[in-house]
């Protein structure tokens, strides 16, 4: 027969005989009725002290699955929750080592779910060199309204630093020829922009016009792509090396990078992370860019030129918002412009740094609505029609 | 188990469940509700907690299927749900002792919190306890099991459990004394 105190401490399952058997206990013992007491308010505290520096539940499930769900598996709300969660995750770990066994327990959950999931559904076999067809990848850009010409394909995007996503943005203006390995598959853009989903998990945003060819396959020590036009790409991480040539240039993403190209010959312009760019002639005067540089080829030149670039301008053909660190300030400004609705913010909130990347086509109201459940902020009408945004 | 569903099929119910049709939407969900059923079983085994998480897994998806831009992607979709759902469980794992040992309904003991001086309030109290007994504590407080909380520290359930009795122990021994203490100093009346 257990003991009272194993009543209290050590059941894992409770029912009226146990709560029975402690009353009559604690009758008994008040000394031992006040040390439950004691023990289930700091049990209490734990739990309390949990709650407010550890990330909730749910984000503790993001974070385990980063290598999991790319950006696009994600919805706003959830993309909001890991990048505020990833900011605090090293303080939950250093104050509560108990997370890093939640996470791990959480990854093998996961496990047991593909493995759930493979017992009862059966996965396509096929394999890069076998999608060659244009209708792939209007599939994957179905979305749900598929179908519809005003289909909801595009979400709003949160960019995070910490996400196991990383996305760079590629412009060739001039197409390479017809030499080097022939393509496993190819996607080619009419009048729209579409997007493709790749077989690794990565994503690519397609201009009009535009052509992409997947040149390796599964057993490449690469992944190699040819771009001819516009390509906005979320890679997902991997062990294979992630490269896109262009007309002249070779772009090597080489960490966690979000990068965009315009112009003549090749243009890499890096937000975050790392990439590197070189001639196709000559790997050795590759560069590598750092965050804010923009790296330009010339097609009759081997050596990339460097400079600096204003991350709010550049992105206007992709219909996407990008901001790194900005302060809330020039974010402020910056939607204003682009919506036209006077956008003020509280002085506190002025300098605070803003990392997110939007579709700009979800309106005004719905990204600050975004950006104010990121910053812990609230949204105010004000009687001229503008919004303010304050804490 | 048989294996007659696969992704595409699924993809095209969710586009279709998309559109609006009703019946796409049901195989759809009755096509998941076996990899579901599975899942938990093999979390928590085979009790009736499982008919609930299963059909709380299945509303969550039916309410957030609009936020599932690619229906390829419905595996990662249902994951998540699966996933919150597990952990939402854990949450509740223990409710009901709380209400069957209210603290509130506990003996009557001095509050420590308006003696000043004395270090025995329970913030102290927290953290006095070894770095391991406080790990066990947030484990369960989460929701574990101690059983599972063994496989997950790699120990052994019947080590997590003598951990847990050695630190109600000296816990106690400590209110013992500041009970004690309580007694022979006890605090001004105001």
């Amino acid at each position: 027969m257990p003991t009272p105190l194993e009543h209290i401490l050590l059941r894992d399952e409770w029912n009226e005989d146990d709560d029975l058997v402690l009353r009559r206990a604690v009758d008994a013992d008040p000394a031992l009725g006040a040390a439950l007491h004691r023990w289930i308010a700091l049990s209490a505290e734990a739990a309390s002290r949990w709650e407010a520096e550890v990330p909730s539940r749910e984000a503790l499930v993001l974070l385990a699955c980063q290598d999991r769900f790319t950006s696009a598996e994600l919805n706003t709300e959830e993309r909001v929750l890991l990048e505020a969660a990833s900011g605090a995750l090293s303080t939950a770990l250093e104050r509560h080592p108990a997370v890093r066994d939640v996470l791990d327990r959480i990854g093998q959950e996961a496990n047991a779910f593909d493995q759930a999931w493979a017992a009862s559904i059966v996965e396509p076999t096929a394999v890069p060199s076998v999608r060659t067809d244009r209708s792939s990848v209007r599939r994957g850009m179905a979305g749900p309204n598929h179908g519809s010409p005003s289909g909801s394909l595009r979400s709003i995007r949160l960019a995070m630093a910490a996400a196991a996503v990383f996305a760079i943005l590629i412009v060739a203006r001039s197409w390479p020829g017809t030499d080097g390995p022939m393509p496993t598959a190819t996607y080619t853009t009419q009048e729209a922009m579409q997007i493709v989903h790749l077989d690794d998990g990565s994503e690519v945003r397609l201009a009009p016009r535009t052509t992409l060819e997947v040149l390796h396959d599964e057993t490449s020590e690469e992944r190699r792509f040819r771009l001819q036009g516009d390509g906005f790409f979320e890679v997902a991480p991997g062990p294979r090396p992630f490269r896109v040539v262009t007309s002249n240039a070779v772009t090597t993403v080489l960490g966690t990078t979000f990068g965009i190209r315009a112009g003549d010959g090749t243009d890499v312009l890096l937000v975050s992370g790392r990439v590197s760019l070189a001639s196709l002639e000559g790997i050795p005067d590759a560069i590598v860019l750092s965050p804010g540089e923009q790296g330009t080829l010339r097609p009759d030149k081997r050596i990339p030129q460097v400079r600096p670039f204003d991350i709010l301008d550049g992105f206007e053909w992709t219909g996407l918002l990008v901001f790194r660190n900005t302060p809330m300030q020039t974010v402020a400004e910056r939607l204003s412009e682009v919506f036209d609705v006077p956008i003020t913010v509280s002085e506190e909130l002025r300098e605070a740094p803003l990392t997110g990347t939007f579709e700009s086509d979800r309106g005004s109201k719905v990204i600050l609505e975004i950006i104010a459940s990121a910053l812990g902020a609230t949204l105010t009408e004000r009687p001229d029609g503008g919004i303010h945004v304050s804490r | 188990m048989s294996r007659s569903i696969d992704t595409e099929q699924l993809a095209s119910w969710v586009a279709e469940a998309l559109g609006g049709d009703e019946t796409a939407l049901s195989r759809l969900l009755s096509a998941l509700e076996a990899p579901m059923r599975a899942f938990f079983v093999s979390r928590i085994g085979r009790r009736p907690d499982v008919d609930d998480l299963v059909q709380n897994s299945l509303l969550r998806l039916h309410r957030g299927l609009g936020d599932l831009k690619d229906p390829n992607r419905l595996k990662a979709f249902a994951m998540k749900g699966a996933l919150y759902e597990l952990q939402d469980f854990y949450r509740g794992r223990y409710t009901p002792k709380e209400t069957l040992f209210d603290i509130h309904d506990a003996p009557e003991i001095h509050d420590d919190r308006t003696v000043s001086g004395v270090g025995l309030d329970v913030e102290k109290a927290l953290s006095a306890l070894s770095d391991k007994a406080r790990r066990i504590i947030e484990l369960r407080e989460y929701g574990y099991k101690y059983e599972e909380i063994a496989e997950m520290v790699d120990s052994t359930e019947a080590a997590i459990k003598m951990q847990v009795k050695r630190a109600f122990e000296r816990m106690r021994d400590a209110l013992g004394l500041f009970l004690l203490w309580i007694s022979m100093f006890p605090p001004p009346e105001r």
